[in-house]
Formats: C-alpha cells, sequence, structure tokens
C-alpha cells in the first residue's frame, strides 16, 4: 500500500507501512502483519476465502502465493458455461489502538474464525 | 446510526428536492465515514479531508466546529470524541502558548499525533511552481473553536459530567490564552489583538509591512470575547466543588505545564484581568473589533 494519489506530495515519503509477517493459514485463510513507520502501530489483516459451485462447498486445487510483501492463494476451478462459481473473501482487521483485544493477531484470527459469510455479514451491516 | 443523522432537506417530490437530498446524504455519508463508532474511541481527530483522502495529510484543522452541530443533536456520543481528543492534547496546546509568552492554551492550526503546530512553514505553489512562506499558524482562532464545540456540546446534551471533568478546563484555559494576547492600546481606549490571520487565508499581512499577521481580526476578535465572556460565566455556573481552589488565586505561575488537576488550575488570575476586559467590554471599549463590521461588543 501506498500513498501516491495525490501528485502534490510526490516528494514526501508514499510507503507508511512496513510488513511484519505474512503467512497462509490451513485450510484457506492468510494472515498479514504491517507496522506503521512512524508511530509503529500494529495492524494485522486475515482473510478466508469460500468457494462454491452452484451454491454447494465443493474442493478445489489451492497453492499459496507468497511473496515478500504479499500473501493470498491461486485457485484453481473447473467451472463450466451457465453454471454459477462464487469466490468469497472475508476480511478481518484489528490494530493495536483497537480496545479489549490481546493483540491484533490474535483478535483478528479469532474474529476470522467466528465470522459468518458474506450474506449474514451484510445484514449486520445493514443494520449497522 | 444512518437512520439518526438522516435530514430531511425539503419536503417537495420534485427532482430539484432529490437532488438536494442525494447530496446532503452524500456529504452525512462522508461525515459518519470520519466519526464513527468505529474511531470514537481511537484517539482519532477529524481531519480536514476525513480519513479516506489524502489532502492535507490527514491533519487536524478547526473542522469538528462543521460537524459538531449534527453531531451534537443526533449522535451526542460521537460529538463528545473529538472533544476529548483537544483533551488529551491540553498539555501541547499549554507549552505552545507558554513557548509564544502566552497563558492558557494555545491549539495549533493543523496537527497530528501529539498535538503540536504541523503547520508547513512553506507552502509549494502548483499553479506557479513557487514556494511562499507559509504563515497559516497566525490562525490562532483554531482555539476558540475548541471552546465553542463545548459549549454547544454541553448545551445541546446537559452533559455536566463532561463540563466538569474536561470541558470547564478546555474552556478556561482557552480564555486565558485570549485574555493574555489581548493587548491593552491606551491610545485607542481599548484591547487590540495583534499578529494573528483569520480564516481568511488569502490576508495573512499588510503589503506595507515585513511581519506577517493582521491587527484585530473581526473573527477572530468576536470569538476570543465570546470565549472569554462563556468561561465568566461558566465559572459563575460551576459547583464550588470543582471550581479552581481559592488558593488559586494567588498563584502567579500562570500557565504552568506542571499544573496536574483542575483544582489546582491557576486561572482566577486570568480570570480577573478577562473581567477587567469584560468591564470594559460592557463600557464598549473592550477588545476592538473590525471597523468594517461595526459590530460593537454589547452585541456580543
Amino acid at each position: 500500500m501506498r500513498r501516491s494519489a495525490k501528485p502534490r506530495y510526490k516528494a514526501f515519503e508514499s510507503k507508511n507501512l512496513r510488513v511484519c509477517g505474512a503467512a497462509a493459514i490451513e485450510p484457506c485463510s492468510m494472515l498479514l502483519q504491517v507496522e506503521t513507520t512512524q508511530s509503529q502501530l500494529r495492524i494485522a489483516q486475515a482473510a478466508r476465502l469460500d468457494v462454491r459451485l452452484r451454491g454447494l462447498d465443493v474442493a478445489f486445487d489451492k497453492r499459496p502465493v507468497k511473496e515478500s510483501v504479499r500473501i493470498g492463494y491461486d485457485i484453481v476451478l473447473d467451472v463450466t458455461s451457465g453454471s454459477s462459481a462464487e469466490i468469497e473473501k472475508i476480511v478481518v482487521l484489528y490494530t493495536s489502538r483497537d480496545r479489549a483485544i490481546a493483540d491484533p493477531k490474535t483478535a483478528a484470527l479469532t474474529a476470522l474464525a467466528r465470522a459468518d459469510g458474506f450474506d449474514a455479514i451484510l445484514q449486520i451491516h445493514e443494520r449497522a | 446510526m444512518w437512520q439518526r443523522t438522516d435530514l430531511d432537506v425539503l419536503d417537495v417530490a420534485s427532482d430539484e428536492a432529490v437532488d438536494t437530498h442525494l447530496a446532503v446524504r452524500l456529504h452525512l455519508f462522508h461525515l459518519l465515514q470520519t466519526a464513527s463508532s468505529h474511531s470514537m474511541e481511537l484517539d482519532a481527530g477529524i481531519p480536514a479531508r476525513g480519513w479516506h483522502g489524502e489532502g492535507y495529510r490527514g491533519h487536524i484543522f478547526w473542522d469538528e466546529l462543521f460537524i459538531c452541530p449534527l453531531l451534537n443533536l443526533h449522535l451526542p456520543i460521537l460529538a463528545r470524541a473529538p472533544l476529548l481528543y483537544r483533551y488529551r492534547r491540553l498539555d501541547e496546546a499549554r507549552w505552545a502558548a507558554r513557548q509564544a509568552g502566552f497563558r492558557g492554551a494555545m491549539y495549533p492550526w493543523q496537527s497530528g499525533s501529539d498535538g503540536r503546530e504541523e503547520t508547513d512553514v512553506m507552502y509549494f505553489n502548483p499553479r506557479s511552481g513557487n514556494w511562499i512562506k507559509d504563515d497559516a499558524h497566525l490562525q490562532r482562532h483554531v482555539g476558540a473553536a475548541v471552546a465553542y464545540n463545548v459549549w454547544q456540546y454541553y448545551q445541546a446534551t446537559g452533559d455536566t459530567e463532561f463540563l466538569y471533568s474536561f470541558g470547564a478546563e478546555l474552556m478556561f484555559e482557552i480564555a486565558r490564552f485570549w485574555a493574555s494576547i489581548a493587548q491593552w492600546n491606551e491610545t485607542r481606549g481599548r484591547y487590540d489583538i495583534c499578529g494573528v490571520m483569520g480564516p481568511d487565508e488569502f490576508h495573512d499581512r499588510y503589503p506595507d509591512r515585513e511581519a506577517p499577521g493582521l491587527e484585530n481580526n473581526a473573527y477572530t476578535n468576536v470569538m476570543a470575547v465570546w470565549c472569554i465572556a462563556r468561561a465568566l460565566h461558566l465559572f459563575e455556573l460551576l459547583p464550588s466543588c470543582v471550581k479552581p481552589c481559592e488558593s488559586s488565586r494567588r498563584c502567579s505561575h500562570i500557565g504552568d505545564m506542571s499544573a496536574p488537576s483542575f483544582t489546582c488550575l491557576s486561572i482566577t488570575t486570568a480570570l480577573s484581568v478577562s473581567s477587567r476586559a469584560m468591564k470594559r467590554c460592557r463600557n464598549s471599549t473592550g477588545i476592538s473589533i473590525d471597523a468594517n463590521t461595526q459590530t460593537s461588543c454589547a452585541s456580543i
């Protein structure tokens, strides 16, 4: 992530985050931890991929993709014309400024494990 | 949150009304992205461009002045958050006042994490390609906005817990700053506030002077008088158990950074100065208001 939207600020430092760790988590989740460069706030982002074909959970081939500042999966799916395939990505984010947490990583992994699917989360957001 | 803040702008079923409502809702959306239950405990102020734009580099100016009126009435718990954000930076503002030779608390025009002044000293004009001197830090009126927000919040909510614990201290310290930056002008028989910039940033100094700043900017002066008058009023309102202690009358260390608690604040000396200013004000000879506005002190 870079701050580069303002051409006028291009002389300034645009990288405000340093990556502290990127890990793939079985079966198909991932965790990225970063730290802000000045204030040294820790930020943990965890994500989970759910794949469905025609509304059904299916087995699929996946391969973690790990680069120095990036973590993700390559997913291989057999799809046929006219049938639906859904790839759902649920992301949770915690920072060391959040209250009532042990640490951002623990909070993110716990919340991800407890998180419902997209439709249920959407309902909560609509009520908010 | 959306239901609690929506505004029916026009009760007319026309396209224009729909457009207006749409525009208001867009602004409400941006506002609620910046000030929400997700941010209210994160020690986050209200930046000029919200938290999703890079403009102004996330700096905190005076923008809670514009959103607190909405939050006070619709979501007062969110209005309290930017006020506490300022309270946590009160010591830094006290330090700034003392460094500049004033008493009380002088809030910075631009600030960030720890509340120190972060206004640029040079400004790059992207149209001309020139770097020009930037004296916007002389916008001392930002503190008046903080005091105004405290009072408005209290008026809307009756939150005496906030007022007694945080709000009153903010208002007294800001009033003390104005009382100390105002200088008695014997010739005119009025107080002057010099070397400041108003919200109009295109007028930052007189053409025939080297030194930056204006004299008796109308907005600044009106707000200064308001802050002092309101602080005196507030002092009368406070129950004796939360008033600054009697011994503080004898304190000479005005603006002492070490003043650790509300009850030990040495505000009384400054307020007695302010009282003098206000008496003069009531005699229509108080802090002068820009002649162009023809506003008299009595009407403040």
